[in-house]
Order: structure tokens, then sequence, then C-alpha cells
């Protein structure tokens, strides 16, 4: 009885991803890359951060932890 | 983007590997986790799931028709599974690394490890950032022998970084506030907000700190209420336990994409609880998903050895990354800011840093001595930190260079959570806070458990480190250093909640 319902479940949800809008791979991919585009001079792993802001550069203090 | 049946290489996995089956998986935690026959019953008033989804049931089995057998449905199903698929091919009209082709490749890729944590006792199992990209909790398994004990395997900080979550093998996500004040007992604030039938996976604040988003081995994903600890939407689909999590991006709407070991990977409304859209490619559990930033695609990491990129308004996976020699699983994925980069923590110890347009692997990053099992970008982009089963967090960014001299602390810690959250500005990484959790052994009403708390405060002194470690260079100003001990009723193991402060000099 339980493996009834479940499957019918498993229908209707099947229903509703059948039905949904898509969009064009070629059209999502444009999009995908026109993101990357737009914040690649953002992204601070891609575009290096000058040595003046990068916080971690070596500094010359020692401190020690007990 | 070839794709083949990838058999476990048994000879090759590392000694100290778990099993990814999720029927595996799921008794070999239940097994570990014994849990007292005095927990106090639920204080949630609305009656339990289980007993809902029965009644459910019921109520369907009067309203059937009787031409509704289960072959039926199933052959239906199989039909409306075809259609799908055809559906979504036919706006496969090319693939995104042939789209990308125009756009300039990544030049040489050098990264270096900034700062090596060794905080914990045991496996870093997940972390996190704060919002303000100054600190992280981190969450571990510390001592999982004989005792019942309960893991934290899940933990994340609240969008205002006042408290965080975590739970783990207890089933429950608890919320701890947060407090620099050495003088609070922050065991005794604790707050358990989310009940499962099942260990609790992955849990993600929603935009306040008011929701928590949580999933769980028991294969359901849900929407709790932090204040009252009410349940206020559950996300029913998974066929198996679900691994992760994750939001939307905040500009993208109310929608969250959960990874499970049935292979799939849905994305959910957070209103409706329904699942609006399911992918089933990967060939194996599915270990981490995580949102493209602009919100229109997930990357997820899997036991088959690839990560994936599936674009949502395309309905389809759209970049395979792979490689012959990549036979680990992979446990932790992230994007850089951009969303160009795709880095992957793998159980093989390294992390693979993919270009995720192209499909190419852009460099592969060494150092962690166990399997890498979390990773995460920080909020403002300028590293990222990863956890692994070798006790430590290692942040690495691409040009620099720090690490951190080994912390002294309790021996019998319990677990870290390191946790942060996605947004933010600066550029800035400044303090480290993790946090150890033992949530919920103190739901006993045994008269033994006592909670203490036990505080120390560990300072520098500047002068020149005399650590017999030679690989450390520089290390923090001041570290806070809060535990709370838990014993009596689980006899002279002790657990203890820890919370250590780094912060860069």
């Amino acid at each position: 009885m339980a493996k009834i319902a479940d499957a019918r479940k498993t229908v209707e949800q099947l229903k509703l991803e059948v039905n949904i809008d898509r969009m064009m791979v070629s059209k999502a991919a444009a999009e995908l890359m026109a993101y990357c585009e737009s914040h690649a001079k953002e992204d601070p792993l891609l575009t290096p951060v000058p040595s003046s802001e990068n916080p971690f550069r070596e500094k010359k203090i020692f401190c020690a932890i007990l | 983007m070839l794709k083949r049946a990838r058999a476990r290489p048994r000879a090759l996995v590392p000694h100290d590997v778990t099993p990814a089956a999720s029927s595996i998986r799921a008794l070999r935690l239940q097994a570990l986790l014994r849990v007292p026959a005095l927990l106090s019953p639920t204080k949630h008033s609305s009656p339990p799931r289980t007993l809902c989804f029965l009644v459910e049931m019921a109520a369907q089995e009067v309203d059937a028709q009787p031409s509704d057998t289960l072959t039926t449905l199933k052959t239906e199903s199989e039909t409306l599974k075809s259609k799908l698929e055809e559906e979504r091919a036919k706006l496969h009209d090319v693939e995104l690394h042939q789209v990308a082709e125009k756009i300039e490749a990544l030049g040489q890729f050098v990264m270096k490890t900034r700062r090596t944590l060794k905080g914990h006792g045991n496996k870093v199992l997940c972390m996190d950032w704060c919002k303000d990209k100054r600190r992280i909790v981190s969450s571990s398994q510390e001592h999982a022998v004989t005792m019942p004990c309960t893991w934290v395997m899940a933990c994340a900080y609240a969008p205002s970084g006042c408290a965080v979550a975590c739970g783990g093998l207890d089933n429950k996500c608890s919320v701890y506030p947060l407090s620099l004040d050495k003088n609070e007992n922050l065991a005794a604030k604790k707050k358990s907000v989310a009940m499962h039938t099942n260990y609790l996976s992955a849990c993600c604040f929603t935009n306040s700190d008011m929701q928590i988003l949580t999933s769980s081995g028991d294969g359901t994903c849900a929407l709790w209420d932090v204040e009252s600890g009410q349940m206020l939407q559950s996300f029913h689909g998974h066929a198996a336990d679900v691994l992760c999590l994750d939001l939307a991006p905040s500009e993208t709407g109310n929608t969250f994409v959960s990874g499970g070991c049935d292979k799939k990977a849905c994305v959910w409304d957070l209103r409706t609880g329904q699942c609006v859209q399911s992918f089933e490619t990967h060939e194996s559990d599915i270990n981490s998903v995580r949102y493209y930033p602009s919100g229109d695609a997930f990357a997820s990491g899997s036991d088959d050895a690839t990560c994936r990129l599936y674009d949502l308004r395309a309905d389809r996976e759209v970049a395979i990354y792979s490689k012959e020699s990549i036979i680990f699983g992979a446990s932790s994925v992230d994007f850089s800011l951009s969303g160009r980069l795709l880095f992957g923590g793998y159980n093989d110890y390294t992390i693979n840093v993919w270009d995720v347009l192209k499909g190419t692997r852009v460099s592969i990053l060494f150092g962690h001595e166990n399997r890498v099992s979390t990773l995460r970008v920080s909020p403002d982009g300028t590293a990222f930190c990863s956890g692994s089963w070798d006790h430590t967090l290692r942040v690495s960014g691409k040009h620099f260079l720090i690490q951190c001299k080994r912390i002294k602390h309790c021996d019998e810690s319990l677990s870290v959570c390191l946790s942060v959250s996605r947004s933010g500005p600066e550029c800035c990484l400044n303090l480290f806070l993790t946090f150890i959790g033992a949530a919920g052994i103190e739901e006993t009403a045994d008269s033994n458990s006592v909670l203490s708390a036990v505080e120390y405060m560990i300072r520098t002194d500047c002068s020149a480190s005399t650590s017999s470690s030679n690989r450390h260079s520089h290390s923090v100003r001041r570290a806070w250093y809060y535990g709370m001990a838990l014993d009596g009723f689980y006899g002279s193991n002790s657990r203890s909640v820890l919370v250590c402060v780094y912060e860069r000099v």
C-alpha cells in the first residue's frame, strides 16, 4: 500500500518536473560566461590583489603562543 | 566528458576510509550512536512527523482507484522519466566548454597555504566562515570510541555572527550563542532547534538568525524556527540520506539545493516544500552541493570522483569536472567569487581547482595529510579554507604563505565547528574562531552529569618563537580558549566544548 502511495507521488512529481520552462544550453552557458567575465576583476583568487592590500603578506613581527 | 561506470578501487583506498554506500554509512553511524534512554522528550508541540505521514498515507488509500496498481504507476513513471530526458535533450544544442572556447584561458595558477590551524584533536568534518570574513568556526570528530558520542558533523554561522548552529549524530541541531566574554557559560545557553530521526548532515541559517535549514540521514530536509523550535516546512523526496545542502544566494529567491546518497540533487522551494527540479546524473553519493554565485547553477561533488555543474534554467548537467587520474571521491566543493574557479576537496588528500567554463583543471594543491573533508571560500573571495582528517585547517590564497603555530588544547575535545556565510565587502582575514561543540549530551536526567565551564586565555609573548615545529613563521596574537567539560554520565571520558580564537598578527 505504501509503495503505491510512493509511486503515485513519484508520478506526480515527474509530471511537475517535465512541465517546467527551460532555456537553451547555449543561452544559459552564455549567461554563465557573462557573469564570470563581469566579476573576474573583483575575484581576488583570479586577478591578484596588490601587495599593499594583501592581508596575508609576510610580516616581520614574530609572536609565539605559549 | 566520457561517462563510465567507476568501480571503487579497493586496493588503493586509504586505511581509514568510510564506505560510501548509503546503507552502510547509515548503519555505521547508527551503530556508533547509542542514545541514552534518558533523553528528554521532544519539546515541540506538533505531532511527530512519522505519525503525520502515516495519517496522510491512510487518507490516500481511501481515495485509491482500483486501476492504480503498482505496475501501472511504475510504467507511467518510467514514461515520464524518458519524456523528461527528451525535453531536456531538445535544448542541448551546445556544450558549455564549446561556448567557453572564446574566453581567455586562465594563467598559471599558483596557490600557497596561508595558514595551517592545528587546534583539533581529531578529524575536521566541516567548516564555515563568519559574515565579517574574520572568523571561522569548524567542526570535527573527536574520540569516537565505545562511548555514545555525538559527532558534530555540521555547523553554520548565524548571519549576525552572534550564534553558531551545530549538530550531528545526536539527530539534532542546536544553536549556541557566541560570546567573547570569557565568563560566559556557552553550554548553558544552548538551544535545541531541530529534531530529526537520523543524523544531521548539514545545517544552514537562512537570511536571518531566526530560521535554520537542516538536512538529515533520515532522507528529509526541514526548515525550523529557532525561537520556538517548530518545524516550519519539511522537504521529502530523497530516497536515501541527504548529505548536503546549500541556500540560493539571496538575490535569486527562496530556493535551496540538496544532495544525497540516492545520487540525486534536488532543488526545493522553501515556501511550499515542493521539489522543483531534480538531477540524477551522478554515479554515487553526492557529498557536497554549492550554488554558482549568480544562483543560476550549482555544482556538486560526489563519491564517483567527479564534480558536475548543473544549470537550473537549462535544467540539465552542463559540465563534468573529472580526470582519469582522479579516482577518489570529492567531499566538498566551492566556487570562487566570480564563479570562474571551482575548488574541490578530495579523499585523496588533494584539492583540485577547476576552470568552471572550460572544464579543465587549472591547479592541484597538496599539503593535507589526510582526506580533505570540507572546503569554503571566504566571503570576500581572498582565500579559501580547507579542513581535513589530518586535524588541520589550511587557509590558502593565491599569493601568500603563513602558517600558524600549533595551539595546545584539551586532549578530550569533542568537535570544532567551522562556519561562514557568503556575503561581505571587505578583504581582511583577521580572526579565526573555532568552536568545538558537544551537542546533545546535556539532555540527560542523570544527576551525575556535570557541566563545567573552563576557560583558558593564552597570550603570546613577542619574543622569537621556540616551537619545535619548523614550519610556522607567524602566529596569532591572542587566543581565547573556552572549554566546557561534560563528564559523569558517560564515564571518565570528558567531552569539551572549546572555543579557540586565532587572531592574525
